[in-house]
């Protein structure tokens, strides 16, 4: 008897204080106390003010996000350290996690991290790429959704439209209160549109982490080498093809998807430099992401000079979209009436030199092109007229006289600024272009 | 052997319930196999070709890692720890199970549940926890299973009249109120009552909580109870179990936080949790160096005794894995080696190297005594050295792919460099998959070709040699 009373004293002993004694002190010590000490920041703590609650239907669409272990590939919070600031932005902070029940923080990447997810892309590239994303990116191991939609990625169901519903809310509020505390501005560049931009005070980035635009500030443009343009063949194929098409045509896979439709290169001579700056920026308004800022994306200018020079090779004058009509020839008479013509139907939205910053152009979304630098042959313009841009507030102008048409188009054509280094590799310029010059140039004329 | 050990070898035979060990043992071994099967080995295959079985939600990514996790920790281990425990807690307290009957419905309730748990993960109904992933309804239910568990478990205690109270019991006891208590913890926390970051806290409590509260007391039950058992001598020192037991219950549940290193949780508990994980070196050593010194001069035995080989090369994994942990519990390490393949690699050595190893020990080491045949010696020769093999590749595979991915982030490649980049490494991952899942395999069909067998004399010397 006396030895089972023994034996069973040290039982219950191991339990109080093991079994039950330990845990809570750990739940109270390394559970409660964070939680309360979190609780007690966020107290009173006005930037909660920006996180939104979401709505049913964004709630549904979290729920199929955890449904579908989204969660496990893709992260939810950007550490301050390691590679994370760079390809993710901002550092997150406990308060932009309110109302989360549970938390998606993640233990694992396999896919990039998607804390400010709804920066980088629109909806239309999120249909494309749930339902498959190697529509967008020939390499991806993510599972194509095609359960979320009726048939084609222009057609979710429900379930697509609640999850990319959800999707659009991430890195929302952290970007309101970075707009609001004046971290986060938003700037208009001419022929790109109002971008986010992260200014400077007294020569330091005003949010930390940001440090990436810097490092692009300081790189200088490379040569256009064949071996530039061998890496931009690389790129354009793994990045750019399934949209823009492998011959620049504008129709890759994805293209027919996305509104407005990706640009078709091939019928512009681009200067490398603008090529450039849309990499750098993306295309606000449209399915076009930047390439140095998506947290999918992460090149390095000199991976965009590259791409940049290969676009350029990729121009065709004669495979421009056939017309029904036959061109009218090019006359001294009918550029001047297509001058006159352009200042009156074009130039509120394109700028009187097609440079794109019309008086309304701060207003547009996507804003309007810059046609000086874009450098589109007469008969692309032609065609443009004729259709109008779907998803931009480019109307067709086929009402116009066909004549007053051509006329506008030969006229687009004497506004280029020519490109200087097309075809001459070996003596490209050596030139750095500062993006925070362009910058702050350009939105102190236009804003 | 002497005559009074077969005596006490015999009254454990009549203490225990048979066919509910092998029950258990059998359903474990199931859930090993689908796991793999219906889980592991997929998710594998999808990193190398995404669109395998693509367009059935139920068979994606996504939905069939939980279901491989989930079935790891609740199916295999769960399963084979409830063998483990009906096995060695009436030797310990020399009373029989107080309720058979209960045991036998939670064995048909539990299982029941998991095989529910896995329609529901892939019927993609996630309470999005991680690892705790089951939807709310099933880890409610499950509750019913650690009640009827606690009671058979805490009645054998309270009806002993055994004086000591060896080191597995108290390994055993404490698991079943840090299992209970986690369970409720994970499933009920997170989800529902703390908000956002507090979640995560409370998430890493959870998740190490269930590797170190659950699956590493029950394997250090059955190595203290199942290593002097196979060896016929005692363990080395008992000061040492004290130690390796006192400061696991202390320092384990004090690092779950390790898992969100660098997240917006406060910084002084990130420390604390590297802190406390550094401490695990100790509770790991004493354990292990108690293991290797009542080892010492009988490493002979591991040639001949297949069990004894399952059971020491968990504990070779059980040094490397809980080498390796809190060094990648350190701060510094952390930006290179988290969210990459280098964990996915930890995970397995853990799980798949340590835990399962050892239940393979207590497996082939009850198999014969339960079903009074001989396991087929070339069949254990081959699916020991097939999951050996298999599992020390897919480690090593696992850790090369993780730093490159560490390297390659670092270095600020473009994200697709990281995918296609590795994808010599994922194929690999599935081979060595394979290669463990034939060695699983051709354990099941030595369980079952042993239980089939014309049943000899049940005191034939092959049998009983090794037994306590
Ligand atoms: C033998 C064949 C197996 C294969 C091919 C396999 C494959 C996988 C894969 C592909 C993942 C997802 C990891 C990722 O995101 O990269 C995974 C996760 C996991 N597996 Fe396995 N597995 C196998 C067996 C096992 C076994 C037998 C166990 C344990 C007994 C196990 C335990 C785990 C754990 C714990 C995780 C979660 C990893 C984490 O999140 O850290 N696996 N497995
Ligand atoms: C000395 C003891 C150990 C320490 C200090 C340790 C440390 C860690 C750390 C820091 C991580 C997170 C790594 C990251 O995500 O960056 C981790 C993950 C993990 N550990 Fe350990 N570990 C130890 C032993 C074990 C043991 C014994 C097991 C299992 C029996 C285990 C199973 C796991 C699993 C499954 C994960 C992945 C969890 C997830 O899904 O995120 N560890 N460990």
């Amino acid at each position: 008897m006396d030895a089972h009373k023994l034996g069973i004293e040290r039982a219950v002993f191991i339990m109080l204080v093991a079994g039950i004694g330990f845990f809570l002190l750990a739940f109270i010590g390394l559970g409660l106390t964070p939680w309360f000490n979190i609780n007690h920041e966020l107290k009173g703590h006005k930037k909660t003010q920006h996180v939104p609650l979401l709505t049913p239907l964004q709630l549904k669409g979290r729920q199929i996000y955890i449904a579908n272990g989204c969660y496990y590939c893709h992260s939810q919070f950007v550490r301050p350290v390691a590679d994370d600031p760079l390809r993710f932005g901002a550092v997150s902070k406990a308060w932009e996690y309110k109302h989360q029940y549970p938390n998606l923080l993640s233990t694992r990447r396999k896919g990039p991290d998607l804390t400010r997810e709804s920066l980088d892309h629109p909806a239309d590239w999120e249909y494309v790429h749930l339902y498959d994303p190697r529509m967008i990116a020939p390499w991806s191991i993510m599972p194509a959704y095609h359960w979320m939609f009726d048939g084609s990625p222009g057609k979710p169901n429900k379930q697509g439209r609640a999850l990319v519903a959800y999707l659009g809310t991430l890195g929302q509020a952290r970007k309101r209160e970075m707009l609001a505390k004046g971290t986060l501005k938003k700037v208009f560049v001419q022929g790109i549109g109002t971008v986010l931009h992260y200014p400077y005070k007294g020569g330091r980035l005003m949010s930390p982490g940001y440090d990436h635009v810097v490092y692009f500030h300081k790189a200088p443009r490379i040569a256009d080498t064949r071996s530039a343009r061998e890496r931009g063949k690389h790129l354009y194929a793994m990045d750019c093809a399934s949209c823009h098409g492998a011959t620049g045509n504008g129709r890759g896979v994805a293209a027919q998807y996305l509104t407005p439709r990706p640009v078709r290169l091939n019928a512009f001579r681009f200067r490398a430099g603008f090529v450039y700056k849309v990499l750098y920026y993306g295309r606000p308004g449209s399915a076009m992401p930047s390439w140095v800022r998506a947290a999918d994306a992460f090149l390095t200018p000199r991976d965009l000079w590259s791409v940049a020079y290969y676009v350029q090779t990729l121009h065709r004058g004669a495979t421009a979209p056939p017309t029904a009509h036959a061109p009218i020839a090019k006359t001294a008479a009918l550029v001047k009436l297509g001058g006159a013509q352009f200042a009156t139907n074009c130039a509120t939205c394109h700028g009187p030199k097609g440079e794109g910053n019309g008086v309304l152009a701060t207003a547009l979304t996507p804003a309007p092109v810059d046609l000086a630098l874009m450098n589109p042959s007469a008969r692309w313009v032609y065609h443009t007229l004729n259709h109008g841009r779907t998803g931009t507030a480019m109307p067709s102008f086929s009402t116009l006289p066909r004549k007053v048409r051509w006329a506008i188009s030969y006229f687009v054509e004497t506004l280029a600024k020519k490109p200087k280094n097309i075809q001459s590799a070996a003596a490209a310029p050596r030139k750095t272009v500062r993006i925070a010059r362009l910058t702050a140039a350009q939105s102190s004329a236009h804003n | 052997m002497k005559r009074s050990e077969t005596q006490e070898l015999v009254a454990g035979e009549s203490l225990i319930e048979p066919r509910l060990i092998k029950a258990h043992i059998a359903a474990a071994v199931f859930w090993l196999i689908y796991l793999i099967v219906g889980g592991g080995l997929l998710v594998a295959i999808k990193f190398t070709w995404p669109n395998f079985l693509g367009n059935i939600p139920e068979l994606t990514w996504g939905r069939l890692r939980f279901v491989h996790t989930q079935t790891v920790a609740y199916g295999w281990f769960v399963d084979i720890f409830l063998a483990a425990i009906y096995y060695m807690v009436p030797r310990l307290t020399r009373v029989k199970l107080a309720s058979p009957t209960l045991a036998w419905f939670n064995f048909y309730f539990y299982n029941t549940m998991v095989a529910m748990g896995v329609f529901q993960l892939m019927e993609g109904h996630n309470l999005g926890v991680v690892w705790m992933e089951y939807p709310s309804f099933i880890n409610i239910l499950m509750l019913i299973s650690y009640a009827a568990l606690a009671y058979n478990f805490f009645a054998s205690y309270l009806r002993s009249q055994e004086r000591n109270l060896y080191v597995s019991s108290w390994y055993m006891m404490s698991f079943v109120i840090w299992a209970t208590l986690n369970w409720i913890m994970g499933g009920l926390v997170p989800a529902y009552i703390a908000p956002g970051i507090a979640s995560a806290v409370v998430g890493g409590l959870f998740i190490h909580d269930l590797v170190g509260l659950v699956v590493t007391p029950l394997a250090t039950a059955m190595i203290y109870y199942f290593l002097p058992v196979m060896l016929r001598r005692p363990i080395y020192s008992h000061s040492l179990s004290l130690m390796g037991f006192w400061s696991l219950a202390f320092f384990y549940p004090l690092v779950g936080i390790h898992h969100y290193y660098y997240s917006p949780i406060p910084m002084w508990a990130q420390y604390i949790a590297q802190g406390t994980s550094f401490m695990l070196f100790f509770t790991v050593y004493t354990v292990l160096y108690n293991v290797y010194k009542t080892m010492k001069g009988r490493w002979g035995d591991l040639a001949d005794n297949i069990a004894l080989r399952w059971l020491i090369g968990g504990t070779v994994f059980y040094l490397m894995v809980c080498t390796q942990g809190p060094l990648q519990a350190l701060l510094v390490e952390q930006p290179l080696i988290h969210f990459t393949d280098w964990v996915i690699g930890h995970s397995h050595m853990a799980l798949l190297g340590f835990g399962t190893f050892v239940a393979m020990g207590f497996i082939h080491y009850a198999w014969p005594r339960l079903t009074g045949n001989e396991l087929n010696k070339s069949l254990s020769e081959w699916s020991f050295w097939l999951a050996f093999v298999g599992c020390a590749w897919m480690f090593i595979d696992l850790w090369i792919a993780g730093l490159l991915e560490g390297y390659y982030w670092g270095y600020g490649k473009p994200w697709m460099d990281s995918i296609v980049r590795l994808q010599p490494y994922w194929l690999s991952r599935t081979l060595s998959g394979v290669m463990v899942l034939t060695g699983f395999i051709l354990v099941a069909i030595n369980l079952i070709v042993t239980a089939r067998a014309k049943q000899p004399a049940t005191d034939s010397p092959a049998v009983l040699a090794g037994a306590r």
